[in-house]
Parts: structure tokens; C-alpha cells; sequence
């Protein structure tokens, strides 16, 4: 498990994770919005190299989405695969995330 | 929990040991014997490997410098047999040798020596030695007591939790989860896990039935299936509607779980009378219908888990399925479908679908199931909490005992046939609204509390009428301008502070009929009463208008004035089903 | 007495000794005379049996010990005779047992000397 994060010419960061997302994940995930320099306009969570999520993730990207602004937050999640998606869409999340 | 874990080290860099020499030639024990007290060691002496061995025995020494050749017992075995008797306490042993060839050194190293040092002794490099090996000897026992103290905590932990689950059990797992129609497995990962299935009967004789799972696992995720399995027991048993209880639930775990910690769930409201399942699902893995042994339906996740969203945005859409006699609702946590194989592949849905698919008798379903999950992992331990429900639709009648025993524990709080007066006089009148008290009493009838609504205004109405135009003679009239209205509730406020006399009387009663009950409300007061020839006519009198009759005669079976006028009467019929 | 004491002792590292011994660095090189002397002896009577590894032993013991009194010649005889009885071929330890008793006698002069 690894976690990058980078700011994008729009302002917006976006937060790699590669292998499982899971509890062990916690602080570097964390740390990656957390540490990030300036407020960013938006979030963009890439899941390209994720390849297992569970139910602590799902609570970290909701404390993403607190840390953003709640309801106001502009997150996206991009690139899940089809078991990563499977479980975002059990829990409905796309009614929370923008989901591509 | 408090720690008493020491720091590492924070002693002085010339500490004083008690060292052992072994060495058999005098000559070479004495030069040692000098250099090692010179800096302000302890030394005790021995000339042969058994001598050392018994010196060990007797002085337990912090350092022992050991020849390797000599008579008797070599260096090598008394190194042998010196860290046999030290055990886990660890004594560094310091080879002395002229012996040059790695071979020899290697012995030294292999008999357990950690050590070792050339002949002739240089003095500068023992005294580092010496010192490297006492801050090693420090930082093992530092260690040793940071382990003990670790496992003394660790027990009381365990010992905490062990006690906590027998509360925990006696909560998440109670109700009537062990009802004839329901099968159940739950699988602790920990001592706790996350997982939590509650069932409850509900007043009108039909069934729900919880499964929720929260995020993590252990003490964090148990803390949460408290006030869940709370509410869910409280509300159920008062007959709630499932809307209500999601609600309230979602609410509490909103306002009590920090982000990131929710609940996913199912929430299954089984009419045994209907053959219905009404259920919400929100964050769980599918539910599946097994019907008649064939046909298998499966139903999404429609919503986010309970505790996500704030009260306003929390939606309690349901679906409502129909259920023949002997259709299965499953239901389970993620954990089943994350099973893994030895190939890291996951159980999933198909997993499941492939064991439908070979089951030939439903009634074996559930325990295939878990052989199966046991088998594709190959008993491994598992990964996460797993958690599989399957309730059964069944007729009422098959659950009778089970229910009856049930009946009479839950009709200790609800007396379904009974009747009281109650009479307010003036003191009370006064000071005191018993409106509160009469529905609360009320609503311990077993499936009156979804009428508590209805109940409160017919009351509210009815005392409102018998106390101000009965017992205070106010005329309603007066409030048809805005003055009079004002001037109302002020002579309102005047009479009621020098009533001296009057009363207002409840009578109640309440009896059970098929699916449901009638109550009946009779409301006196102690006032001249009114005319009310004309009241079977309907509600056109002036006497009946205004008085808020009309909207009690909406909600009831019969309302009727009785006397002068000066009581009336009304009959609440109710069933569970409405 | 032969040569140069240096040739025969680190005088260095003996005036060390003496400092680090104190008091106790007569008791030392007593020790070390009393003791070495027994040793000599003792090889003489291995070298008859023409036992290889315990002349191996004793020689080793010479060895270190004078070495720790910085006799690095006597030593280094030692090391030769302690090798012979590594290899078990000792029909040349005669001559160098010769060689050790002489240099003990040159060793054991110069460390009275200094006393």
C-alpha cells in the first residue's frame, strides 16, 4: 500500500492509492490532504492502482469529505476498478462523490 | 489505562557491575583482576570453568570475561551451561583467548559468548567492552519489563473485554433473534466485532429483524450497537413504524459516532398476516429472497449506511416484497463475499449463487452456505467479521409458542383491558396538565402508540371544551374577533385563579377486539352543561361548532353528549394494521 | 643477558603495566616467574612423553601470559611450540624448548630489573 498526493494546475489535489485501502492506510492517507499546502479547490481521489477497499476506507474518504467541507466539498473518485466501484455502490456513495 | 513503561536509558555512562573473571592462569587472572577493579567494578574470581559455573550459581554476576582453555570445564561449556541457567535474563559472556583463527573465535561465538577479546589485553578496548555490554544488559532488562508490563496489560484488557462481551451479548443479540423462523451465524473476529443482528416482534404480531455492521472491528465498532440495538428494542416493542425507528436510529449514530464510523444495515419488517417483507437496505451486500426452492431474487443497497447522513437528507424509502409461506430473506456483512481462497481470490456473490444453485432442499441452505465459505477458504482464520441471517416467512401460528411466551413477558408493560376515572378538582385544575400522563398511561396498551398522535389531540380537545366552558363558562363565542380572543384566554387566566369549586373527570377504558383495540373517552365536567337535542343530526348545531368537534368526530368511531351536555363521549376503534 | 632489552620486552607497554598494576605489579611478575617456571618444567616432561596436544596446551598458556607481561619473545617462542603440538609433528621441539628456557632466563632478568 502506498500513497502519493500531487496539486493539479486547476488547484485541485489529487490522491493516489495504490494496492489495499484499508485501515492500515489511515495516517498517510490522512496526511495526504491534510498536509497539503493550501486549501485545494477540489479533490480527486485516483483509484487506477487500488485494488481492495473496505469499510474504514469508505470512513476515511468520508473524513475527506468532512475535512473538504461536507456537503460544499467537490471530491471525485476516478478510475476504480469494477470490485473498488462494486463497493462504493453498495454504500451508495456515489450520492456523496462524484464517482468517473 | 495508565502506563508505567520506563524509558530506555537514562543512567549514568559508567555504571558499576559486578564482574566474573574465569581465567586458570594466575598470572593473566591477575593482570584482569587489576584493570577491571581499577574501574571501579565488583570482581569476583574463578580459575577453572567449573569454579565460574558455581560462581554464577552463587553471585549471579551483570558480566562474566571467560577464559576459553582451561582445565576441567573448558570456556566452552561453562558458556554453555552458564546461559542454560541465566534463562531469559541475559548475562553477557566476554571470551578471553590468544586464540587468533576465525575458527576458534567462531567456537567462542557459538558456545554463547557474545563476545570476545585478544590477549594481550588492551586496556582501552575492555573498558568499551565492558561498558557496550552494560548498556546491553540495561536495555534487555528495559525490555523484559516493558514486555512483562505489556502482557500484565494486555491480560487486564482481555479480562475487560471478556466481561464487556457478556454485557455486549446480553444487548446486541437478544430480543427474539432466536425465534423458530430465524437462523443466524456471527462470527467474531475479536472479541467483539462489529456486527450486530437484533430481532424484534412487534405489537401487531409481525416481525423486524436488524442486521447491522459497523466500520472496524473490536471495542470501537461494539461501542456503536449500543444505543442502536436500544433504540431498535425500545421503539420495536412500542410498535413503531420502520420508518421511525431508522430515523431515530440514523439520528443518534449521526450525532454520536465521529466521521468516518457508521453503520451499514438492513432493516426487515416482516408481516407474518400480509406474507410481506418491507426492508431498507443501506451499505450491506445484497439481500436475496430464496422462493419455494427455486427462484432467487436479489435486492441493492438503495441507500448510504445509517449514520452518514444528517436527519433532513436521511431518506427511509423502503421496498415492500410479497413472500410466500416459506420464501427466505438473507441478508449478511461484507465479510462472507471478502472470504478469500488460497489465491487471494474473493467468495462474492457467486460464490453464493453457485451454492443456491447446487441446494436442492432450502432448509439445508444456510448450513451449505457456511461449509461452503469454510471450505473456499480452507478453514483459514478469517479476515473479517461474518455475519448471515436467514429469516423465514412463516404463518403466525407456527411461531405460537414462541410468541406467546413472548406475549406474556411484553404484557407485564401493556394492559391491553382495563378501565379509569380520573377527576380533576380545582387545585389540580389549576396547576397541573394531565394531558401528558393520560397518554403516557395510554401508550403502554400494546399497539396503541401509533395512534398516540390522534389520541393526544382527542384528549387535548375534550379537556380543553370541559374545563373552559364547563367548569369556567367561558363562551367560545368570544373568540370569533381578534379582541375577544384576547379577552378569552385573559378571563381564561382570571377564572381558573379563583376557581373555588368544579371538576373535570376522565373516564377510560380501554378492551381488546380482533387485531386491535376500542377505547372508549368520556370527558365530564361539573358546568350547567348545553343543549344538545339535535346532536345525532350531525355537526351543524352552534353548539357543536367551534368547539373542535368536528376534527375529534374525523379521528373516531362515535361521538356522542350525553347528560345535559355536560359529558360527552367517544369511541377510538384501532387496529395494528391501521 | 643478550642485546637490547627491547628485543626481548615491549618496555612501553611493561611501563604501563607497572603503572596500571600498582603495587600488585611485583605480585605479578612473581606470579608470572612462579608460574612460568612450573610451565617449563611441565614442557619438559610432554616433550619426553611426546605428547603433542598437551604440549599444545602449555605452550598456549606461556604464550598468552607472557604476552600479557609484554615478554613478546618469550611469546613468540611459545606460539612456535604451541604450533608444533597443533601439528602433532614435535621432533623439532626439543631444540626450540632450548630456545624458550633461554629466553625465559633473559625475560625473567630483565623483568626483575625492574622491579
Amino acid at each position: 500500500m502506498a500513497i502519493w498526493s500531487s496539486e493539479g494546475s486547476a488547484g485541485e489535489l489529487t490522491i493516489k492509492i495504490q494496492g489495499r485501502f484499508d485501515f492500515s492506510a489511515h495516517q498517510e492517507f490522512r496526511d495526504a490532504y491534510e498536509k497539503s499546502s493550501d486549501d485545494p479547490k477540489g479533490y480527486v481521489v485516483d483509484m487506477k492502482e487500488t485494488t481492495y477497499l473496505d469499510s474504514s476506507a469508505l470512513g476515511m474518504l468520508l473524513l475527506l469529505r468532512d475535512h473538504a467541507g461536507g456537503d460544499n466539498s467537490s471530491i471525485a473518485i476516478i478510475n476504480c476498478n469494477p470490485d473498488v466501484k462494486k463497493i462504493l455502490t453498495i454504500s451508495n456513495f456515489e450520492q456523496l462523490f462524484e464517482i468517473k | 489505562m495508565e502506563s508505567n513503561l520506563k524509558p530506555i536509558s537514562s543512567e549514568p555512562e559508567e555504571e558499576i557491575l559486578r564482574i566474573l573473571i574465569a581465567d586458570d592462569n594466575d598470572s593473566d587472572r591477575l593482570i584482569l583482576q587489576t584493570i577491571v577493579r581499577k574501574e571501579g567494578h565488583t570482581v569476583y574470581t574463578a580459575c577453572d570453568g567449573q569454579e565460574a559455573i558455581d560462581a554464577f550459581k552463587k553471585l549471579s554476576p551483570d558480566l562474566i570475561l571467560l577464559d576459553a582453555l582451561m582445565p576441567n570445564v573448558d570456556g566452552f561449556q561453562a558458556a554453555r551451561e552458564i546461559r542454560e541457567l541465566a534463562g531469559e535474563n541475559l548475562v553477557p559472556i566476554i571470551f578471553l583467548t590468544s586464540l587468533k583463527d576465525a575458527a576458534s573465535l567462531a567456537d567462542c561465538l557459538d558456545a554463547g559468548g557474545h563476545d570476545f577479546l585478544s590477549k594481550p589485553y588492551n586496556r582501552i578496548i575492555l573498558k568499551a567492552k565492558i561498558q557496550a555490554f552494560a548498556r546491553m544488559r540495561r536495555l534487555h532488562e528495559t525490555v523484559q519489563a516493558q514486555r512483562d508490563e505489556i502482557v500484565k496489560h494486555n491480560d487486564h484488557l482481555v479480562h475487560e473485554q471478556q466481561l464487556a462481551k457478556v454485557v455486549f451479548d446480553n444487548i446486541a443479540h437478544s430480543g427474539c433473534v432466536d425465534a423458530p423462523n430465524i437462523k443466524y451465524l456471527l462470527s467474531p473476529m475479536a472479541v467483539f466485532n462489529g456486527d450486530l443482528v437484533l430481532a424484534a416482534r412487534k405489537p401487531s404480531g409481525g416481525m423486524y429483524v436488524f442486521l447491522g455492521d459497523f466500520t472496524g472491528h473490536g471495542l470501537p465498532a461494539a461501542i456503536g450497537a449500543m444505543p442502536v440495538s436500544e433504540i431498535f428494542y425500545g421503539m420495536a416493542n412500542k410498535g413503531f413504524s420502520l420508518q421511525d425507528i431508522l430515523q431515530e436510529i440514523n439520528t443518534k449514530l449521526k450525532r454520536i459516532l465521529p466521521v468516518g464510523v457508521f453503520c451499514c444495515a438492513c432493516l426487515v419488517d416482516f408481516s407474518f398476516r400480509n406474507e410481506t417483507a418491507e426492508f431498507w437496505l443501506g451499505g450491506l451486500p445484497d439481500v436475496f429472497v430464496y422462493r419455494d426452492g427455486s427462484a432467487i431474487e436479489h435486492f441493492a443497497s438503495q441507500h448510504l449506511p445509517l449514520g452518514v447522513l444528517a436527519g433532513d437528507k436521511f431518506s427511509t424509502e423502503t421496498r415492500l416484497i410479497p413472500m410466500a409461506r416459506d420464501d427466505r430473506f438473507y441478508m449478511w456483512s461484507d465479510g462472507i463475499l471478502e472470504e478469500v481462497n488460497e489465491k487471494e481470490e474473493m467468495f462474492g456473490e457467486d460464490g453464493v449463487l453457485k451454492v443456491f444453485d447446487r441446494n436442492s432442499d432450502p432448509r439445508l441452505f444456510f448450513g451449505e452456505l457456511i461449509a461452503a465459505v469454510a471450505e473456499y477458504t480452507n478453514h483459514a482464520e478469517q479476515d473479517d467479521d461474518h455475519t448471515i441471517v436467514e429469516a423465514i416467512m412463516v404463518a403466525e401460528e407456527e411461531l405460537g409458542e414462541y410468541f406467546s411466551d413472548q406475549d406474556s413477558r411484553s404484557l407485564i408493560g401493556g394492559p391491553p383491558d382495563w378501565s379509569l376515572s380520573y377527576r380533576l378538582r380545582p387545585l389540580t385544575l389549576k396547576e397541573f396538565n394531565p394531558l401528558p400522563l393520560l397518554t403516557h398511561l395510554l401508550m403502554e396498551v400494546p399497539g396503541l402508540r401509533p395512534h398516540s398522535g390522534k389520541i393526544y389531540t382527542i384528549l387535548a380537545e375534550l379537556y380543553s371544551n370541559a374545563l373552559e366552558h364547563g367548569v369556567l363558562g367561558l363562551e367560545s363565542d368570544l373568540k370569533s374577533t381578534p379582541a375577544g380572543f384576547a379577552e378569552y384566554y385573559l378571563q381564561r387566566t382570571s377564572r381558573l385563579d379563583g376557581l373555588a369549586e368544579g371538576a373535570v373527570i376522565f373516564h377510560l377504558d380501554h378492551k381488546p377486539i380482533e387485531n386491535g383495540g376500542r377505547l372508549t373517552i368520556q370527558v365530564e365536567d361539573t358546568g350547567p352543561g348545553f343543549d344538545h337535542g339535535e346532536k345525532d343530526d350531525g355537526h351543524k348545531t352552534a353548539g357543536y361548532c367551534g368547539r373542535g368537534i368536528p376534527l375529534i368526530s374525523s379521528m373516531c368511531e362515535s361521538v356522542r353528549y350525553l347528560g345535559n351536555g355536560n359529558q360527552v363521549e367517544v369511541v377510538f376503534a384501532w387496529s395494528f394494521d391501521s | 643477558m643478550s642485546g637490547n632489552p627491547e628485543d626481548h620486552i615491549d618496555m612501553e607497554s611493561l611501563d604501563d603495566l607497572k603503572d596500571i598494576m600498582e603495587d600488585d605489579f611485583q605480585m605479578l611478575l612473581d606470579t608470572f616467574i612462579v608460574d612460568s617456571e612450573s610451565k617449563i618444567e611441565e614442557i619438559a616432561g610432554v616433550i619426553a612423553d611426546g605428547d603433542a596436544e598437551a604440549l599444545r596446551q602449555v605452550a598456549h598458556s606461556i604464550k598468552g601470559s607472557s604476552g600479557n607481561v609484554c615478554a613478546s619473545a618469550l611469546s613468540e617462542v611459545a606460539r612456535q611450540l604451541e604450533a608444533m603440538g597443533k601439528d602433532g609433528d614435535i621432533s623439532g621441539a626439543p631444540e626450540v624448548f632450548e630456545a624458550l628456557k633461554v629466553e625465559f632466563a633473559t625475560t625473567k632478568d630483565i623483568l626483575l630489573n625492574k622491579i
